[in-house]
């Protein structure tokens, strides 16, 4: 019992360190943060820089141990620090207030507030006590995590757990910190799916706020993205379509945050983000480039904003270049997306469109919309908000609506895209369903999260813009 | 503008009770999975609740067979004779069975050798353990240096025959 209790204040040290170094780094950059920016962002940022620097480490054959993460992360520490105290020490920026609200509205977001909190209490609850359970959580990370801890070496993922080096390192990468330095006995590694769920819902909180909307209409939306069945699941699972969706939101909103504003350190914020996202889940560098693509359609439709391409692209390439050569150096991609995109290629180049296939993906989406398992009855609702609310001329007037409606249809068309490719696979017509039936909504999440973010805004009662 | 102010109130009440709605669902499965999973596992380790939560009290009960009598710095050679991925995939065992090495039997294991048993005596070595499952037929009678642990009727182990337990 003792033992678990060392390893429980040893997990709360890592997430806490983990934490200060994401606080840090949005000082550095930001030079000024407001205090719902680091909540939402600390942990995320964090995480994952200090992930990207030890595959970095491992790499250059420094051994993975409680000795070389420690050193690494003080060496961190104190570099951040000493970057920090040299800027000019600002206030803390206060976080817009909106209207002033009444009593009503203020007891109801206090309320709904104390709701959320319950649900993220509950999910930490289940995620530490259910232990890893779902297929992936252990054949891709946790045993990917626990290899690499047991070896040493980013390598260890090769042979370890399923897929080889297919899949990115950024959560195997997490899981081996908590093995390394406490044996994840817990397991303390489950730990950061809740956190990054919470963190998911404090970002969109604060974006729905400087949208407009009133704290306690906001808070209603976060309480929706919370109790949806799927986000709920999967922050007590340990697959990571879940921080997979925070990173690439996150660089999302605060690219458009950045070039609304027209300032360089949200945009560079935005690119780290970006490129966490690809260091997290294969699929990330095809939807970083819907949202740069849909970044770029706004500002031309709606002229406003500054489109800077430097600081959003030059850190995905500094955090993924790596990643990808390493990657090609000592893996034959075996993921089976990579071989269905060239097969499916290859069919539509020749004019073979598999029409069963597109009806039994639409038939088999439209079911899981209208059933409560997955999205309870959140997307049906989004999609009246999204009627009710969006006009064809916002497109063409608000950068922020018409870059998250060009992300939606993207990122919609990436998924969709994925799941038809498996029409091209050997035994194309079982395989298909086993595919999307276990694959495609989790897929999803990014998808139903823009929903969400550009539905709500419905509620949105001054314009920004 | 009109269109809103009739439209907003309307569903902020159906926004209400479809929250109301997935927070009961919510609640439901925190109970359930408190109650029947997390509380009744409350005194096994992390490895053994996993097993437990994912395919329930039959596979926790192989876990913990394997875990006991293969040693930590063995290999362990899976046969594929389950019929089913959570035996038959060495990636998913891999985790139960940490710090063990767990690979796959498949025809690239053993080159150029057509039968099973034959394979499983030439991979045969002092840290070399074999688990099989119910299309493994009759393991008692692979000849040599293995000895079979069974953990039921059709499920089991081939062991050196000096095997030391595990954990």
């Amino acid at each position: 019992m003792t033992t678990l209790v060392w390893a429980g204040i040893c997990d709360i040290l890592i997430l806490g360190g983990l934490f200060l170094i994401g606080t840090l780094t949005l000082r550095v950059i930001l030079r000024r943060v407001d205090w719902l920016a680091a909540i939402g962002l600390s942990f995320g940022l964090g995480a994952g820089l200090f992930t990207w620097f030890l595959f970095i480490l491992s790499w250059a054959g420094v051994a993975l141990n409680k000795g070389t993460i420690l050193g690494s992360y003080a060496v961190i520490l104190i570099a951040l620090a000493l970057l920090a105290w040299r800027f000019p020490v600002r206030p803390v920026e206060q976080f817009p207030t909106g209207k002033s609200e009444g009593k009503i509205a203020l007891y109801t977001t206090r309320g709904l507030w104390i709701v959320i909190l319950f649900v993220i209490a509950a999910v930490t609850f289940l995620a530490v006590g259910l232990s890893y359970f779902g297929w992936d959580d252990i054949a891709r990370w946790a045993v990917k995590g626990y290899g690499i801890a047991f070896q040493g070496t980013v390598l260890a993922a090769k042979d370890w757990g399923g897929v080889g080096l297919s899949y990115p390192l950024n959560i195997p990468i997490l899981i081996s910190i908590f093995r390394i330095l406490e044996g994840d006995l817990l397991p303390g590694s489950k730990l950061i799916y809740p956190v990054f769920y919470a963190s998911l819902l404090a970002v969109c909180y604060r974006f729905w706020v400087l949208q407009g909307l009133r704290k306690w209409a906001a808070s209603l939306g976060v309480l929706l993205l919370a109790c949806t069945p799927i986000f709920f699941t999967h922050a007590s699972m340990g697959y990571a379509n879940l921080p997979f969706t925070y990173f690439l939101v996150s660089g999302l909103l605060w690219s458009i945050e950045g070039m609304r504003e027209g300032k360089t350190g949200k945009i560079l914020l935005g690119g780290i983000f970006f490129g966490i996202t690809i260091f997290t889940r294969p699929e990330g560098l095809v939807m970083f480039l819907v949202s740069v693509a849909a970044l770029g359609i706004a500002r031309l439709l709606t002229a406003s904003g500054r489109m800077k391409i430097l600081p959003l692209l030059l850190p995905v390439v500094i955090l993924v270049g790596p990643w990808y050569i390493f990657q090609r150096l000592n893996s034959n991609l075996n993921v089976e997306v990579y071989q269905y995109s060239s097969l499916a290629l290859n069919g539509l180049l020749a004019g073979d469109i598999r029409w069963p296939a597109l009806y039994s993906i639409v038939r088999y989406i439209a079911g899981q919309v209208i059933r409560f398992r997955d999205w309870g009855y959140t997307i049906l609702l989004l999609v009246l908000f999204l009627f009710a609310g969006l006009r064809p001329q916002d497109l063409r007037r608000e950068f922020t609506k018409s870059t998250l409606f060009f992300s939606l249809a993207g990122l919609f068309l990436v998924v969709f895209g994925s799941a038809y490719m498996a029409a091209y696979a050997p035994g194309s017509s079982t395989f298909l369903y086993e595919w999307i039936s276990t694959t495609l909504m989790r897929s999803f999440m990014p998808v139903a999260v823009c929903l969400l973010l550009l539905g709500w805004m419905f509620l949105q009662e001054k314009k920004r813009n | 503008m009109k269109i809103n102010r009739v439209l907003k109130p309307f569903l902020l009440v159906i926004t209400t009770g479809i929250i109301l709605l997935q927070l009961g669902w919510a609640g439901q499965q925190f109970r359930d999975l408190a109650r029947r999973k997390v509380w009744s596992d409350r005194f096994l380790d992390a490895i053994s609740r996993s097993a437990d939560v994912a395919y329930g009290t039959d596979y926790l009960a192989y876990v913990d067979f394997l875990r006991k009598e293969i040693p930590m710095d063995a290999l362990v050679v899976d046969t594929r004779t389950f019929g089913v991925p959570q035996f038959d995939d060495n990636t998913f065992l891999q985790y139960f069975l940490l710090p063990r090495m767990v690979v796959g039997q498949s025809d690239s294991t053993c080159p150029g050798i057509s039968s099973l048993k034959d394979c499983l005596q030439s991979m045969a070595g002092p840290q070399v353990y074999f688990i099989y499952g119910p299309t493994f037929d009759n393991p008692s009678s692979v000849p040599g240096t293995l000895k079979v642990i069974p953990f039921n009727a059709t499920m089991g182990l081939l062991a050196p025959q000096d095997a030391e337990a595990g954990q």
